[in-house]
């Protein structure tokens, strides 16, 4: 239900902010839980949890979000109970609370959709407060805060606040400033106090006189007055809104639930105009009362006056009067974000898609400058090619800059982990610790995202596959807990990752044997120690005997293999018998522009990724007629090369002449047999539109300075069409688009 | 006053009370309130605004004997104070 429900499109716009912000909260939550474990009795980090549950519920209470309010009330009364120390945090509450969180990151992300709920979901909620109940032991109804008339619903009746017990006298608090046309409109505020004095009794009842001027300055048929009052009556929320009904448009009304605890009044705190003074502000929720205002400010003074600083205002309301320290929490973090603020303008949260769009152009402007260049070296006027030298360098900066812009550390997708790993091994019957190590270490956030999933499936398996259970490892002499490391670091221009276990290893017999039922090897063909590994990668191969329900979720880590390709990286496996294993992925930094090496065959031109060039020889004799696939004999060593020519079905050039390309692509070496080498590029990948997906060995297309379109080689894919067919045979180039390529190039 | 204090003689009201600020007059400021009949938000709010600039001038206002209207509606809009009678003038009300 919305409180302002005539300011919806307001609503609508700061919805997304207010999930957004949540969803870092619930974030916090679980990184907090995590901790606790190691700590169960650390104060502080259950103080942090709790003003991170209460800033969801706070807030989402503005925005009426009813049902996160309500859940998150039961959470918050059982943090509560956690941080008076009368329940202890087991590592079964931990899993509860959890849950709880999971619970509420999808109430919020419902907030977005405003789909009704499934009755299953609403089940699998009321289960959970019912477990949150029981945590909290019986009293859980008695557990409000106190000073507040406030009746919670049971725990069989989580429906909705303002549905809950209907019939039953409850307090609900309302702070209502009036529009400034109120009077205008022909709207009484006192006509309307007198109504809901019709509906209930208005036990107390403050009027908000610091907005209207002196008489001079005066409109005076504009209101500025506002109020706070607490209402006890029998009314449904629907009822109480209604007496607002006609004042809606533009009176700013918070009406807080009989169920708000403090939380809701720090909500209001927080939604109170900007930077009313703290004292005001809790006494205006009816936090405290004047005396005790006047008595702190006192002190206040006094402290002062002594120590030659001010005590913080907070403190002393704390120590004097006993206030709860939420509510002082809140409105001392809203001054503080308020003084924060110049500090914090260092940060500024931008829209990922504007930044894209800045990136796209500045791709354009790498391409343009790159025109402007070629055609002044093509004037051969010195200063022309100086000046443009100059402007190409400069962009070369920005576009550094830019992309620097892009660049997370990967750390938060590592401590997403953390969850993961706890609830994995718990589920296995494993203990594990997790090691983080290099989570400062910055890519490119849509390389980061893209990653994630692939490292999820790669931790679920070294924890399925690769540690032992407690028992064996001390059978071995191991500790009983399991070690489990990501770490991340920059290599060479690349950002390294690795996931290292301390299990038992991959056992090469097993994969052998797997390897030859399932014909990916010759039987009885035993090849070295490092393709064994990589046997694991393929296709098809999965050792694990006990498929459990983890990472045997039918993705192979042939997928992990592609999908870590798709982003230019590679992946590769290492093991010790018995001392564990690391798995090593190498990531391009940013997936925008790479250094290409620039080849034409015919009137087309193809880039490779500079880094795979390894050099390029002279090619000696022609190449067969047709033929897709050949071999050049490299200082004693056999190279496969092939042609793209006969690949593509590209048109013949004028001379004889050809170089042949070595690259390299992951352990293989092959050679692509060309017509020109133009030389080292700087590439803006453009991907390549969907007709042209099927393209086996294209991974990209790129506009040259000329206008010309490069199509971007992808080495992998290449190398196993160099690898095909025993590297003879008629070629595939009748299979082959050539049409399209011819389109292309033209 | 006159019986009248709502939206529809706000206007009026202010200023005439501006004039009456401006001829000086005694302290405290002092409105016969007996005869109110009607009264309204806007007609409170205008005595709030009132109260103001006379405590900017270092003065206080009082409602000689107010009626029973007013005397609900200030309470009814928790401005009881309007009410309360400046210190040293003795229980007017």
């Amino acid at each position: 239900m919305n409180p302002m429900p005539d300011e919806s499109g307001f609503v609508r716009e700061v919805l997304p902010v207010f999930v957004h912000e949540a969803q870092e909260q619930i974030e916090t939550i679980e990184q907090l839980l995590l901790q606790l474990e190691d700590e169960p009795a650390d104060r502080e980090l259950l103080d942090a949890l709790f003003r991170c549950a209460h800033t969801v519920k706070g807030s989402a209470g503005i925005f009426g979000l009813d049902a996160v309010v309500g859940f998150t009330h039961h959470v918050e009364t059982l943090l509560d109970r956690l941080r008076a120390g009368q329940v202890a945090l087991s590592p079964e509450l931990s899993t509860l609370l959890l849950r709880c969180n999971d619970q509420i990151r999808a109430l919020v992300a419902a907030a977005l959709d405003a789909q009704p709920e499934a009755a299953e979901a609403a089940a699998q909620r009321e289960q959970l407060v019912a477990l949150l109940c029981e945590a909290a032991g019986e009293d859980l109804q008695a557990g409000a805060p106190a000073g507040l008339a406030v009746v919670i619903a049971g725990p069989e009746q989580p429906e909705p606040i303002g549905q809950a017990l209907p019939g039953a006298t409850r307090r609900w608090h309302l702070s209502v400033q009036f529009g400034v046309d109120t009077f205008r409109n022909g709207m009484d505020p006192l006509a309307i106090l007198n109504y809901l004095r019709r509906l209930g009794d208005i036990p107390a009842l403050v009027c908000d006189t610091s907005g209207v001027p002196a008489l001079e300055p005066l409109d005076p048929e504009s209101c500025h007055l506002g109020f706070e009052f607490g209402l006890l009556t029998t009314a449904a929320r629907s009822e109480i809104e209604a007496a607002f009904e006609f004042v809606r448009d533009d009176a700013r009304l918070n009406l807080l639930a009989p169920e708000a605890g403090l939380s809701e009044f720090v909500a209001l705190i927080e939604a109170l105009p900007e930077q009313p003074r703290l004292g005001d502000m809790l006494l205006s929720v009816g936090a405290i009362t004047h005396a005790q205002l006047q008595q702190a400010l006192q002190a206040q003074a006094q402290a002062r006056a002594s120590a030659g600083q001010a005590a913080p205002l907070g403190a002393i309301l704390q120590s004097q009067s006993g206030v709860s320290p939420q509510v002082v929490e809140a409105a001392l973090q809203k001054q503080s974000r308020q003084r924060q603020g110049a500090a914090d303008e260092r940060f500024i949260r931008v829209h990922a898609e504007r930044l894209d769009a800045v990136i796209d152009l500045l791709g354009e402007l790498v391409t343009a400058s790159a025109g402007g260049l070629l055609r002044a070296r093509q004037c051969r006027q010195r200063e022309l090619v100086e000046a443009n030298e100059h402007i190409s360098a400069l962009v070369e900066e920005i576009r550094n800059a830019t992309l620097q812009l892009r660049m997370v550390p990967i750390g938060e997708t590592f401590s997403r982990f953390r969850r993961v790993v706890r609830d994995t091994a718990a589920e296995l019957g494993k203990e594990v610790t997790l090691e983080v190590v290099g989570a400062e270490t910055e890519l490119d956030k849509s390389v980061v995202e893209r990653i994630a999933d692939p490292l999820m499936h790669l931790v679920r398996n070294a924890l399925d596959h690769g540690l032992e259970r407690p028992e064996r490892r001390i059978e071995l002499g191991k500790p009983a807990q399991g070690r489990l490391t990501l770490a991340a670091s920059h290599e060479a221009g690349t950002v390294l990752i690795r996931i290292r276990d301390d299990g038992h290893g991959i056992d090469r017999e097993r994969v052998l044997q797997r390897a030859w039922e399932r014909g990916l090897l010759e039987a009885g063909h035993r090849p070295s120690d490092a393709e064994i590994l990589k046997l694991i990668f393929e296709p098809g191969f999965s050792t694990a005997e006990q498929i459990t329900n983890l990472s045997g979720r039918g993705v192979g880590m042939d997928v992990v293999r592609r999908n870590i390709e798709a982003l230019r990286g590679t992946v590769s496996l290492h093991s010790q018998p018995g001392q564990g294993s690391c798995i090593e992925i190498r990531l391009p930094l940013t997936l925008a522009i790479i250094d290409g090496f620039l080849v034409g065959v015919g009137r087309s031109k193809f880039i490779f990724p500079l880094e795979a060039v390894l050099e390029v020889i002279e090619a000696r004799e022609p190449p067969a007629q047709g033929r897709t696939r050949g071999l050049v004999e490299l200082r004693g060593h056999v190279l496969p090369v092939l042609s793209l020519r006969n690949l593509y079905g590209l048109e013949a050039s004028g001379s004889d002449r050809s170089s042949v390309v070595v690259i390299q692509a992951g352990a293989q070496r092959y050679g692509v047999r060309v017509d020109q080498v133009l030389g080292q590029h700087q590439t803006v990948i453009k991907p390549l539109s969907q007709i042209f997906r099927s393209l086996r060995g294209m991974a990209g297309s790129s506009i040259l300075g000329n206008g010309e379109i490069a199509l971007i080689v992808d080495v992998n894919t290449l190398c196993q069409l160099a690898g095909q067919e025993g590297l003879a045979g008629p070629g595939r180039s009748e299979t082959q688009p050539k049409p399209a390529l011819q389109g292309l190039s033209a | 006053m006159p019986a009248e204090l709502t939206i529809y003689v706000v206007r009026e009201l202010r200023e005439h009370w501006l004039q009456a600020l401006d001829a000086g007059g005694g302290e405290p400021f002092a409105l016969a309130a007996g005869g109110v009949e009607q009264v309204d938000a806007a007609g409170l709010q205008l005595l709030l605004a009132l109260r103001h600039t006379l405590a900017q001038q270092g003065r206080s206002l009082l409602l000689q004997a107010p009626s029973a209207a007013l005397r609900s509606a200030c309470l009814n809009l928790g401005l009881g104070t309007l009410l309360d009678c400046p210190p040293d003038t003795g229980g007017a009300a």
